[in-house]
């Protein structure tokens, strides 16, 4: 446990030591947008409990520690562990500690560019030029028209200090077959932490499915801290399904971003699967901009032991005729925390929009504690809106009547938990549904 | 031949309301008995508290089911002995498919008999069967437990989920409620084909319609806690006629 304030010197220290290691340390555009993202650091540092985003409970892991760069980089040892790419596989990129370590693909089609932002930054820039947005982009505006940096400091750290990331393009038209899988690994032993920058552009009439895991292979007693921020764009008519699963062991923290700008009739869906045994957290933020595109967010939340999860979601209708449904359960037991802060917000000029939201929570203990909060901001006239949170435990009657046909309490306990997390499952493309079945499957299993 | 079922003196509480007071009652092996009696009589109470349904206070009395002490027992292993409660209301449980529910019973309760499990190519065969006896169609082996369903088809299914789990004592909880009367026959048959199979049931019903099908040995009739009346299926006939009231007060 250090001071805040010495820790905030010690990461400018870091960054103003690190300059050199920086990939496009001589690419003046990227150098300003990571000495702007560690000025809007330096102003508040992380984010406390009484930022609003940020004010269900302290991440103090997060708070209270300095984390170094990881000095191994390019652990290479943790590839044995991984089994083969799935067949349905089209394309993998395998990071460890941050850093891609392996890129799997047959022979690419024309118009489907995927690699490391390492490498296209060392390559090919002017390709990621203007497609990395400077980190106030994500910043909110209050109430008060001030834009509030406070919520977005993880963010910022992410856009100073980060040294790789994902890169897919797909061109015009194209549509990949099967999907890309993005695998984070973290074999860490020692405390440190790593970023991973990522950006997602969908062409007109693009096709896309994307599974991104992150996992953690080695029980340690060193925290880590991670982080990731995607930037998608999905231009006209385009389509993309991405199924992102977070886990991690007790010392890890991790917080994700993801940033969705959608032009006309263009389609997302997500589904966000949230187990970690430590600390994590996702934000979804999605900018419905051109009329009739359709998003889709599913998130699927589990707890045990202490850790703490926490999912949050900002959809904005922009564009007229535009849909979004967010279907949202949370399962907790022991003494696990959970969270869903999810908004909905209908700009002036978005008639007929059509927003959902549901968000139902499952207690399994007593000591189990979850934070629901629905918002809903409807600022056109001609919407159709509903949002709803509940929260309770099992169903006594429900598991009457399975007992009282031969399964045992605990066999019933177990049918109706996966009962309550099927919709997630069952919403899911069929091309993710066999992986996702097996890491639920395998989180049940194991807590 | 011992009884199947021998009720005798109990005394139930719920919410320090005495809902059954000395009730007494005994079941032979392959017998049929209709319970009637007005609301609030107790007849819910008995059928809940024989399949094991918590939050009821055993004042007095015992209970025995195939020569076993059937109130120290769960709910599960009393089914996997051969009760089944047919719901008065079946529970809609979202996310489960009926025939994985089933399936899991099923097998739930071969395993405690150490019996063989059966494989899901072997269970869809003896489903699909079954099916075909009640006229269901087979669309809802994938539909959610009762999800949906009409209240006809929620208490076919509950004869569906009998006949696939082949009770020795079937608790029928005024299943005919609510039933069009293609259906009540139906049900009827179900219920008929398995007392062949030596089914010892306790109906509970409010309507002789049902027994017209299902032909009891014994009626009984329930009213303040306790039996207040035996005799054959002509008691059901000449409650019909007189009302409860005519009977409980001549008894």
């Amino acid at each position: 446990m250090e001071n805040i304030q010495k820790i905030r010197e010690k990461y400018i220290e870091l960054f103003n030591n690190n300059k050199s290691i920086f990939p496009g340390k001589n690419i003046q555009w990227l150098n300003e947008i990571r000495k702007e993202a560690m000025d809007q650091f330096e102003l508040h540092g992380f984010p406390d409990t009484s930022v609003e985003e940020w004010n269900v409970y302290s991440y103090k892991n997060l708070t209270n520690n300095f984390f170094p760069y990881d000095n191994k980089k390019n652990n290479k040892n943790v590839l044995s562990n991984i089994k083969k790419k799935d067949s349905n596989c089209f394309i993998r990129l395998i990071f460890s500690n941050g850093s891609m370590i392996k890129l799997e693909h047959e022979k690419l089609p024309k118009g489907v560019i995927v690699n490391s932002l390492k490498y296209f930054i060392e390559k090919y820039p002017e390709i990621i030029r203007g497609r990395i947005k400077p980190s106030n982009n994500y910043c909110e505006e209050r109430l008060s028209n001030i834009l509030d940096v406070r919520s977005q400091s993880v963010v910022a750290l992410n856009a100073a200090f980060h040294l790789d990331g994902v890169v897919i393009i797909i061109e015009k038209g194209i549509e990949v077959p099967g999907y890309i899988e993005i695998l984070n690994l973290d074999a860490h032993k020692e405390s440190y932490m790593s970023h991973v920058r990522s950006l997602i552009f969908l062409e007109e009439g693009a096709k896309c499915n994307v599974i991104e895991k992150t996992l953690h292979l080695n029980s340690s007693n060193n925290l880590l801290f991670s982080s990731e921020v995607v930037d998608i764009n999905l231009s006209k008519n385009s389509s993309l399904s991405m199924a992102r699963f977070i886990d991690g062991n007790l010392d890890n923290t991790n917080i994700n971003s993801i940033h969705v700008e959608m032009d006309e009739s263009s389609v997302f869906d997500s589904s966000s699967f949230i187990f970690s045994q430590g600390d994590a957290r996702e934000e979804i933020r999605i900018n419905i901009n051109g009329k009739d595109a359709i998003s889709n967010i599913n998130g699927l939340v589990l707890g045990s032991g202490s850790s703490k999860n926490e999912l949050l979601t900002k959809v904005r209708h922009i564009g007229k005729s535009t849909k979004s449904n967010q279907i949202i359960r949370t399962i907790l037991s022991d003494k696990a925390r959970g969270s869903f802060q999810g908004k909905i917000r209908v700009e002036s000029k978005a008639d007929k929009t059509i927003a959902n939201m549901s968000g139902k929570s499952l207690l399994l203990s007593e000591l189990a504690r979850v934070n629901s909060k629905p918002e809903l901001e409807i600022l056109a006239d001609d919407v159709n809106c509903s949002h709803g949170v509940t929260v309770g435990n099992l169903d006594l009657e429900q598991l009457f009547y399975l007992c009282s046909r031969g399964v045992s309490l605990d066999e019933a306990k177990k049918l109706l938990i996966r009962a309550f997390s099927e919709i997630i499952i069952g919403n899911l493309p069929s091309i993710f549904k066999r992986e996702a079945e097996e890491l639920v499957q395998t989180y049940y299993e194991s807590r | 031949m011992t009884d199947v079922l021998e009720i005798i003196d109990l005394e139930v509480e719920i919410d320090n309301k005495t809902i059954l007071n000395g009730l007494s009652l005994s079941l032979k092996y392959g017998e049929m008995a209709a319970i009637m009696g007005p609301n609030g009589a107790g007849k819910s109470t008995l059928a809940s508290v024989l399949a094991g349904k918590e939050g009821y206070k055993i004042k007095r009395g015992s209970v025995k089911y195939l020569g076993k002490d059937l109130l120290k027992l769960s709910i599960d292993e009393r089914a996997s002995l051969g009760i089944f409660l047919a719901f008065q209301y079946p529970v809609e449980i979202p996310g489960v498919a009926t025939s994985t529910f089933i399936r899991t019973a099923l097998n739930a309760q071969r395993r405690t008999r150490g019996e063989k499990e059966l494989d899901a190519v072997e269970f869809l065969k003896l489903a699909r069967s079954k099916a075909k006896e009640l006229k269901m169609s087979e669309d809802f082996f994938s539909r959610p437990v009762n999800v949906g369903f009409s209240g006809g088809e929620k208490k076919r299914a509950e004869i569906f989920q009998m006949s696939m789990l082949s009770p020795t004592l079937a608790i029928l909880d005024e299943t005919d409620s609510g039933l069009d009367i293609d259906a009540l026959k139906i049900v009827a048959e179900g219920v008929n084909k398995l007392r062949d199979k030596k089914l010892s049931g306790l109906v509970i019903t409010h309507y002789q319609r049902l027994l017209e099908y299902l032909e009891p040995d014994t009626v009984h009739i329930l009213a303040n806690g306790r039996i207040v009346k035996s005799g054959d299926k002509s008691l059901a006939f000449l409650l019909e006629e007189k009302g409860y009231q005519g009977i409980i007060e001549a008894a």
